[in-house]
């Protein structure tokens, strides 16, 4: 079970303690079992997600590996110029 | 063999400064930009814009043109793909408007005649009918009461249910509980902050050349910071499939992140497909200023909490920017990157995102990140003069490091911001005496960088030389920094190694040049491709004498055999096998593809020497020192003008650049004119060090450098001339009739 | 569109009077083809004077300088002889858009285009030059502030040009600035500009003549500013006297180049600086 951190803006979506005990493999896996047990973060996931998994910033890639225990920080998308 | 993921730490080539490879094009004048390309039968074409910042399209009527043998194609909305959603029909929207002219120079129709001047008469006589709205152009005025809703129903599902229709998206992040931490501080600053929207103002309008052919085949030639990109967007917005329109990307003369997006391409091309002709468009300077993007203008809420001994107890702070017409200002950016660097066990970053009738805002250069460290760094500059603190001093204390939980969440890996900063205290020019009536600024700044997906070849020649393809426009001397790179990993000279921008049919899918993750990216694709390249060599010399592939090593341009057992074979060179290859299994050609991950964020500080004339508010800036984290800087001279560059464009920003509108919403300073960019001689020489901590994430420790230098100027100098006149500026630009202003107001 | 290229001023005046409609003449061309390109006019008739060689010349005479309509801004800022006798018309000049541009605009097309903040005129105005203007019924003279109608707009009847400026040879003990405040440090168009001529005797001051330009619909002439200074020396009260009237005197407008409080301050302030540097000029020369 990976460790994941809201961004506080939609952390009133979940109701729950940060983080949330989500399992997965890698980011995909992760992000598909987080909609399954919060569907309301649905939307907000769809509209664009960036990462960090264990303080590697992943801006889009979601074939990134998740140990058990990584910790796992989800923002609102992020572009450059 | 381990070639695929050995970090590097000595150097041949890499670090040096070879002259750049496209030098004597662009120096002689014979690099071919946007609209240096011709084709036999080429039609002209012209948008016909409009002159509302806000209207109803009640009726377009083009009759006029009907028995006008120059006007070849007449388009409209209706030529475009009638069932696009989400971003895409934004940009379809914003390519060409549908029901509403959103803003001044929001494109309504297209002719293409034979001629420019056949074509710019013909547009003239479109007869538009349309029925005026009220407008909105101000940040804080577009959530009032009453104010004109652009677009009901846009706003992302994180937006609170109370908010006014004209915010569409929502940010908050941080941790802690800054209630708590504002309790324990000795002093506490709230302020607001305003800046206006600032244009990259790049030289180069934008210009393309397409032919869209019967059968569905496109060609695009445009300047582009992403001509992939161009040829997914203009598939979309014409119904198309994006392999059948190639796009070859043009030198470019400067992006900034304004040529991330797509704006006449798709129109030369519905354009081109009607009339059956190639079609040219080269926008206008005033077009540019009009109907590009530029950046979010802000209003910024920010308090900070401080010990007396310069801890910061708490931050919080709210970031509004307002994005045009559409959603999708770089509010989220600036919020998470406002605190970032600072050590904070109590913030809280809020952002929010404005619609209001100005063109859709595009990225510039660390988008939403400049404006929230100008509101941020202020704030300190005021806390630590009424706390009598020293600046540097009181940023080291608070200073992010490895393993600091950053503002926006997760803990920092390997960065170097304390590095930066002690760098400043013990520059010359944070040493030396402040002359008299100048102010001192200084300021840090923050930016996340990106990777990407990234696709290279790398082919080497019959003569041993080496051909690198990449699929990401040279912004930033990027050609330079990958030709070093196949030279450092092959033991070849530079001077063998050509890099070209390869076209859109030639390699996988490559992300915009933006984010600054060009050398980042594409520098570790060719890496990669260098050290496949080299891992086929082995290969080869290995068949070549009938070894197994690990019976050879590699070792500075050569195969050797690995010991005795390997037989006596003398050392084969690039050139020797490159000369062979076609008869011992073919051509030789290293490639990577990925989306690399790990761009390594960045940190700079500035210090600025400026003097404010105080009988007529014109500053100087006489002194200016950029200090930033490059990771490793390939090109040093490269590295260094990307510095000097987000000095001299944040300069310009801070002190005369600004979008101005009149009272009906229309701009009243589309051209170079009136939107003030500093000329050469309003530049101090501004003098650069380059920090090297690497980044743990790519192979030489490389990190993005062409955003972060934007990131501390407005604060730096805002500081710098506060400091000067004595008065906290809190608007930018800070243009001479508003530092009088606020100069009398202190005064009386 | 016509385009002519006449080869004497005689043929100039022959083309330009008989031409009935929209018709501009084109010198440096640094105004007309950026407003030809911009669709800010679309003239009939173009007449195109550089060829005329007597329009190309500056000539001294006895008591006046004569520069012809044809005269780049780079032959006027490097003649030396005029240059040192007027510095400030000189320096005026030599601000007029680049140094590129210079080698194309003419003085008489950037007092002919009667911007309020055209660059070359208020040191004109302050140095008593007048212009000379051929028409179907020959020549006249006028003051360059009776020329100057409002913003674009000149005094003239449609059949005429201007062929000729006209500067008196500076006085004795005298000299000219001017100066301009814009937001850069080159390449722009002045927010507020003041031209001074100046004469002193015995160290006071004996002549003057302040004229502010881009704070009202044409270059002021501030008579009020200018007497203030008759017969006074230089000091902080003069000059202070002088800012305070100039600030009360510019009558300017709030656009995207200054607000009108802006211009006023600074049209004040730009007064006191350019006296002082005419007169520092005078007191070096002397």
């Amino acid at each position: 079970m990976a460790n994941v951190y809201l961004w506080s803006g939609v952390r009133a979506l979940v109701a729950e303690e940060n983080p949330l005990k989500i399992d997965g493999e890698n980011l995909k896996e992760l992000l598909d079992n987080l909609i399954i047990s919060y569907p309301n973060l649905k939307a907000i996931i769809q509209e664009g997600v960036s990462f960090s998994v264990d303080n590697k910033l992943v801006m889009s890639s979601t074939i990134e590996r998740i140990e058990e225990n990584s910790e796992v920080y989800i923002f609102q998308k992020i572009s450059g110029g | 063999m381990a070639l695929d993921n050995e970090n590097k730490n000595f150097f041949d080539v890499v670090g040096t400064r070879p002259i750049r490879p496209d030098g004597i094009e662009k120096v002689t004048g014979q690099a071919r930009f946007g609209a240096d390309a011709y084709l036999p039968g080429m039609l002209h074409g012209i948008i016909l814009r409009s002159p509302h910042a806000h209207a109803e399209i009640l009726n377009i009527d083009t009759t006029s043109l009907d028995n006008d043998p120059s006007v070849k194609a007449i388009v409209t909305r209706k030529d475009f793909s009638p069932d696009l959603k989400g971003e895409d029909w934004n940009i379809l929207e914003n390519v060409m408007a549908d029901q509403k002219a959103l803003y001044d120079g929001h494109a309504i129709a297209a002719v293409a005649c034979s001629s420019l001047l056949e074509a710019r008469d013909a547009v003239k006589k479109i007869r538009v009918k349309y029925s005026l709205l009220p407008h909105v152009t101000d940040v804080e005025e577009a959530m009032k009461e009453g104010a004109p809703i652009i677009r009901e129903g846009v706003a992302r599902s994180s937006v609170p249910k109370d908010m006014h229709p004209n915010i569409v998206g929502y940010h908050e992040s941080g941790h802690g509980n800054v209630e708590k931490g504002f309790i324990e501080a000795d002093l506490i600053i709230e302020e607001t902050f305003k800046t206006e929207a600032a244009h990259q103002g790049y030289i180069e309008p934008h210009a393309c050349l397409v032919n869209m052919m019967p059968d569905g085949k496109g060609e695009v030639w445009c300047c582009t910071q992403g001509h992939f990109n161009v040829a997914k967007v203009c598939a979309k917005l014409l119904g198309t499939d994006a392999s059948q329109i190639r796009v070859t990307a043009s030198e470019i003369g400067g992006g900034f992140g304004g040529k991330t997006a797509v704006f006449i391409e798709p129109v030369a091309l519905a354009l081109s497909k009607k009339a059956n002709r190639p079609v040219k468009m080269v926008m206008s300077r005033s077009e540019v200023f009009r109907a590009t993007g530029p950046t979010s203008s802000t209003s910024m809420l920010v308090k900070i909490g401080m010990k007396k001994d310069g801890k910061i107890t708490a931050a919080s702070g709210t970031f509004k920017l307002q994005g045009g017409a559409f959603p999708g200002s770089p509010m989220a950016e600036s919020a998470m990157c406002a605190f970032a660097p600072y050590d904070l066990e109590h913030v809280k970053n809020v952002g929010w995102d404005v619609m209001c009738n100005r063109p859709k805002q595009a990225a510039y250069r660390a988008p939403g990140s400049p404006m929230a460290a100008f509101a941020v760094e202020s704030v300190i500059d005021d806390l630590c003069k009424k706390l009598k603190l020293d600046p540097i001093e009181t940023r080291l204390k608070n200073a992010v490091k490895e393993g600091s939980k950053a503002s926006f969440g997760p803990r920092f890996e390997r960065i170097g911001l304390v590095e930066t900063l002690e760098s400043a205290k013990s520059h010359p020019h944070y040493l030396a005496p402040l002359k008299d009536g100048y102010g001192r600024g200084i300021s840090c700044g923050f930016w996340f960088n990106f990777g990407g997906e990234t696709s290279v070849s790398l082919a080497l020649a019959e003569d041993g030389t080496a051909s690198l393809s990449v699929g990401t426009p040279d912004i930033g001397g990027s050609r330079a920094s990958m030709c070093q790179i196949v030279s450092e990993e092959l033991s070849i000279p530079y001077e063998k190694v050509r890099a070209t921008i390869a076209d859109t049919a030639t390699l996988g899918y490559n992300e915009i040049s933006h984010g600054s993750r060009v050398t980042f990216a594409t520098g570790l694709a060719t890496i990669k491709a260098a050290r496949d390249m080299k891992r086929k060599l082995c290969a080869r010399a290995a068949s070549n004498w009938g070894l197994e592939e690990d019976a050879v090593y590699w070792e500075k341009g050569y195969v050797k055999p690995a010991g005795p057992n390997a037989g006596n074979h003398d050392p084969l060179s690039i050139i020797d096998i490159a000369k062979t290859m076609g008869r011992t299994g073919g051509p030789i050609v290293g490639h990577f593809e990925a989306s690399p991950e790990g761009a390594g964020v960045s940190f700079a500080t500035h210090i600025v020497d400026a003097k404010v004339d105080r009988e007529t508010g014109f500053t100087s800036v006489d002194r200016y020192t950029v200090i930033q984290d490059a990771g490793k800087a390939i090109h040093p001279a490269y590295v260094e003008g990307q510095f000097q560059g987000g000095a001299a464009q944040g300069i310009g920003w801070a002190l005369n650049e600004e979008y101005i509108y009149d009272e009906k919403g229309v701009l009243q300073n589309a051209g170079f004119l009136d939107y003030r960019i500093p000329v050469a001689s309003d530049l101090p020489k501004i003098d650069t060090v380059i920090v090297e901590v690497p980044n743990p994430g790519h192979p030489y420790g490389v990190r993005g450098v062409g955003e972060t230098s934007i990131c501390p100027p407005l604060a730096a100098i805002a500081n710098a001339v506060s400091n000067s006149v004595g008065i906290r500026m809190k608007e930018l630009p800070m243009s001479p009739p508003r530092i009088l202003k606020a100069i009398e107001e202190n005064n009386g | 569109m016509r385009y002519e290229a006449p080869q004497t001023l005689n043929q100039a005046v022959n083309v330009f009077s008989e031409f009935n409609g929209l018709k501009r003449i084109l010198a440096g061309g640094t105004d007309i083809l950026v407003q030809l390109r911009t669709d800010v006019i679309q003239p009939e008739l173009l007449m195109n004077i550089k060829d005329i060689e007597e329009l190309g010349k500056i000539e001294l005479f006895d008591n006046f300088w004569k520069i012809g309509a044809g005269v780049s801004a780079a032959n006027i800022t490097r003649n030396k002889e005029f240059s040192k006798e007027w510095p400030g018309i000189t320096e005026g000049v030599g601000l007029i858009g680049s140094t590129q541009i210079q080698n194309r605009a003419t003085l008489v097309g950037n007092l002919s285009n009667a911007s309020p903040a055209a660059d070359g005129v208020p040191a004109l105005v302050a140095a008593n030059a007048m212009v000379e203007i051929v028409g179907r019924n020959g020549n006249r003279k006028l003051e360059i502030l009776s020329l100057i109608s409002g913003p674009g707009k000149l005094n003239m009847k449609s059949d005429e040009f201007i062929s000729h400026i006209l500067i008196p040879r500076q006085n004795k003990n005298s000299s000219d600035c001017y100066i301009r405040f814009i937001p850069r440090t080159e390449m722009d168009i002045a927010v507020v500009g003041c031209g001074v001529n100046l004469s002193v005797e015995n160290n006071n001051i004996s002549a003057v003549k302040v004229v502010l330009g881009a704070v009202g619909p044409k270059v002021i002439f501030s008579e009020e500013a200018s007497n203030s200074l008759l017969g006074a020396s230089l000091n902080a009260d003069s000059l202070s006297k002088l800012q305070e009237i100039c600030e009360r005197d510019a009558k300017p407008i709030d656009d995207k180049r200054g607000t009108i409080d802006f211009r006023r301050k600074v049209a004040g302030v730009l007064a006191k600086r350019a006296v002082e540097k005419a007169y520092k000029r005078i007191m070096e020369d002397s």
